[in-house]
């Protein structure tokens, strides 16, 4: 008993540091994401300042009505929804495919410069790309229109008022930006991987491809499943730069563009509506809380080692 | 670990409890605005037996603030201390942050006494309760200056029948619908010059630019101009939005009574109609609905030839490197009017009173208007001609290098300013407003109230932001007609009906007052 006391006294002292270490993040966490989760109570008042927020009368669920009254609801919900799962797919293929295929390459120099090439677009803001994607697909000087389309006699694309290739677009602007940070991520992970196994499927007579099926994919498991589950918990928010700036908000591609958190900027800029704000806010993050949660507990059931909480 | 979790739970409540007492704390905070700049004012003010009010007072400008800002500063202290024994500091401000700052400010409790609010819906401020009802302290501190211009002039604005901000009062009044066309290219073609274009008309004239000049698109209709609240049909047709937005319903004459919607209308649907021809015959800049070009730079690179605006005297004077003329489509009319630009006073303010007092001072002192407006005479400009009101830089300085040049006019009557180019006589501009004021719509002077139906006014204006730049720069050629019936029924459910419904009711109300 003295004895467990002591040893508990020891393991204080040595934690003690560690914890003053935690305490500026802890603190952090709480000032910057949980104080501030009482202001969702603003998205059920009527907010009047004269009043402050406590005193707002209740306005019940009047602040959610303007997400589903414009008939938009579905539209922007499928959108943000499909759009998600292709990036989530492709986000898991397409960087680890690269990934790979980067760690293959054996001259440094080479190495460097690919990865600075691919990794350039990340870094690009919104803006630059939307202005990027006007010097294409623009109907009267676009490079498309004017340079391709007219050298094969066909007749001109209005891709700004015609919604049909946005998908496309949409889908090949957001990898060709984001590859590079994916890579990165997954390459650290590929990089980490102990050569001892892969020269031990060397000798063993295996081959490249085998290699990466049975040796890589299975250590990058984790990496994914964390990423996957991440990425799944943001299923309900969209990037705004590629939705809003990259097809210049126009509004004949809304169809195919238009996503939760660009309707509620342009339903909200206008008007300085707190509550109606907060009321979006909190609809996504309580859809995005239950998405994280579904997803934990299925990746609980296929392997529990792998699971997040 | 008890302890541990006692400790973060200690913190957590310290936290919280800080936080929930700044809200309360800003609006009472005790004015210690420095006013450092004002000092030698502050001075003179002593011997006054009562305390001088301390103003702070937003100061938009556009680049960036004006070097000599408190030099001017000092320069109104020496007229208000005396005056009206009011002390100003001004706050600084680029307009754009305008935009997103005011309500940040008034929502963390800074003390701000006048508030500039330009380009905003001030409904917005009234109806989240940021802002303060003014009819009490008009009726304690305005002098007969400010009730006669209020009685002359649209300068009140008010939200449900209260007064909730006060604007300068304009140079001129109303406007004429048309179009603003290169003079050159409109002589070029020979056309008869007259007081009303018909649209016939305009095509005509266009068609004649467009075979002169192959290169050029006569029209310039972009969709960055068109919003939710303001139709390019307007531009052309004339008529009045009650409500201010499109979306409440609109009056085609101006002795009508009755509101429709104005996306039903056959008039509407023959604007849309003649946008598309236009467009289809290459009269329209091609990426019109998505381009971020400005009316202005497409004129002066003689890409566009005209653009729709409704006309003013003062419209006329810039130079492109040739000069412009207007086209008008319609008489001169003054409907509901909703001032762009207003002076409110915010809930932080710590003195109303005193700052209503500043504004109807200034209402009444051109010399003081002035002095904000263009700075200090000898210092920062000269009088050239002083019946007109004009001025030139002072000695050594033009735009480039003024310590104080702001073309930002918020400041009291602006019908005594002085400008730097005379664009019109004032004169000119008083027989300008009486036209406009002899041909009043029955909403003049109406205020619709939003709160009820706003949810509706938002829903209604997601489907006009996803339709109506499209259709009202003609941009879909001849498939227009469906995209049309989509953006109509739409509406419908978004609710148009229920909003032009409660805006006619309030409008019945307000007529049989």
């Amino acid at each position: 008993m003295d004895t467990a006391k002591k040893r508990k006294k020891i393991r204080w002292k040595k934690a003690l540091p560690i914890y003053l270490l935690l305490l500026p993040g802890t603190i952090y966490m709480l000032i910057n994401n949980y104080l501030p989760m009482f202001g969702i109570i603003i998205a059920f008042k009527n907010i009047n300042f004269k009043k402050g927020i406590f005193g707002s009368d209740w306005a019940g669920f009047d602040n959610f009505k303007f997400l589903f009254s414009s008939g938009n609801a579905w539209l922007m919900t499928r959108n943000t929804i499909l759009y998600n799962l292709v990036f989530i797919i492709l986000g898991i293929v397409i960087p680890i495919t690269v990934a790979i295929l980067m760690n293959e390459i054996r001259s440094k120099i080479a190495n460097r410069i690919y990865q600075t090439l691919i990794l350039l677009p990340f870094l690009m803001s919104w803006v630059v790309i939307s202005y990027l994607g006007y010097a294409f697909l623009s109907l009267e000087t676009g490079y498309i229109n004017d340079s391709i389309l007219k050298a094969f006699g066909k007749p001109p694309i209005d891709f700004y008022q015609d919604k049909t290739w946005w998908p496309l677009i949409i889908i090949f602007v957001h990898q060709w930006k984001g590859i590079g940070f994916g890579m990165v991520i997954y390459l650290a992970s590929v990089v980490g991987i102990s050569q001892d196994y892969f020269e031990a499927a060397k000798i063993d007579g295996a081959t490249k491809w085998q290699q990466i099926k049975s040796i890589t994919l299975p250590c990058l498991k984790p990496t994914i499943i964390t990423l996957f589950i991440l990425n799944l918990g943001r299923m309900f928010y969209s990037d705004f730069g590629l939705f809003y700036q990259l097809p210049r908000n126009s509004g004949m591609l809304y169809g195919a563009t238009q996503t939760i958190d660009t309707f509620v900027y342009n339903a909200l800029m206008v008007q300085n509506n707190y509550g109606m704000s907060s009321a979006a806010s909190v609809y996504q993050s309580i859809v995005g809380f239950i998405l994280v949660v579904l997803a934990n507990e299925t990746i609980k059931r296929i392997s529990r080692e792998d699971a997040m909480f | 670990m008890k302890r541990k979790v006692l400790a973060l739970i200690m913190v957590a409540v310290m936290l919280m409890a800080s936080f929930a007492g700044c809200s309360n704390k800003g609006g009472e905070t005790e004015n210690t605005g420095t006013g450092s700049a004002g000092t030698d004012s502050q001075a003179e003010a002593t011997s006054a037996p009562e305390k001088t009010e301390h103003l702070i007072i937003t100061y938009l400008y556009m680049a960036a603030a004006p070097a000599d800002l408190l030099k001017v500063q000092d320069a109104v202290n020496a007229i208000t201390v005396p005056a009206i024994n009011v002390e100003v500091e001004f706050k600084p401000l680029g307009i754009g942050d305008s935009f997103t700052n005011y309500s940040l400010w008034i929502s963390s409790g800074e003390t701000v006494d006048l508030m500039m609010l330009a380009f905003q819906d001030i409904k917005n401020y009234v109806n989240s309760g940021q802002i303060e009802e003014l009819d009490a302290y008009i009726s304690e501190e305005a002098t007969p200056t400010l009730y006669s211009l209020m009685q002359e002039f649209p300068i009140a604005t008010r939200v449900a029948d209260k007064i909730y901000g006060l604007s300068p009062v304009g140079v001129n009044y109303g406007d004429k619908p048309g179009i603003i066309i290169r003079k050159d290219y409109f002589e070029e073609t020979g056309y008869e010059v007259k007081d009303i274009y018909a649209m016939d008309e305009l095509t005509t004239v266009f068609a004649a630019i467009k075979e002169k000049h192959p290169e050029c698109y006569p029209l310039s209709a972009l969709g960055s101009a068109i919003t939710a609240g303001n139709s390019q049909f307007g531009m052309y047709y004339g008529g009045n939005a009650p409500g201010g937005n499109i979306n409440a319903g609109y009056l085609m004459e101006a002795d009508s009574t009755t509101i429709v919607n104005l996306f039903e209308t056959e008039e509407y649907k023959n604007f849309l109609n003649q946008m598309a021809q236009w467009y289809q015959a290459g009269y329209i800049v091609p990426d019109a609905a998505t381009t971020d070009t400005s009316n202005n730079e497409l004129l002066q690179t003689g890409k566009v030839a005209a653009y729709a605006m409704s006309q003013k005297p003062e419209q006329f004077a810039s130079d492109y490197g040739f000069k412009v003329t207007g086209m008008a489509t319609g008489a001169g009319r003054i409907g509901a009017f909703y001032g762009a630009t207003n002076w409110m006073v915010p809930i932080t303010s710590s003195n109303p009173a005193a700052a209503i007092k500043f504004m109807d001072y200034l209402y009444s002192d051109s010399n003081l208007s002035n002095l904000i407006l263009n700075g200090i005479e000898g210092t920062h400009y000269k009088v050239v001609d002083p019946d007109n009101n004009v001025i030139a830089f002072a000695d050594g300085l033009d735009a480039t290098n003024s310590p104080y040049y702001n073309l930002l006019g918020f400041w009291g009557d602006r019908r005594n300013e002085y400008t730097f180019s005379a664009s019109a006589t004032r004169q000119q501009h008083d027989a300008f407003t009486q036209e406009c004021m002899n041909n009043k719509f029955k909403s003049y002077g109406f205020n619709f109230n939003s709160a009820d139906v706003s949810n509706q006014i938002l829903a209604c204006q997601t489907v006009l932001d996803q339709y109506q730049k499209a259709l009202e720069t003609g941009s879909l050629g001849d498939k227009w007609e469906k995209t049309y019936n989509d953006m109509v029924s739409q509406l419908k459910n978004a609710g148009i009906d229920q909003v032009i419904a409660e805006c006619q009711r309030q409008f019945d109300e307000f007529l049989a007052q």
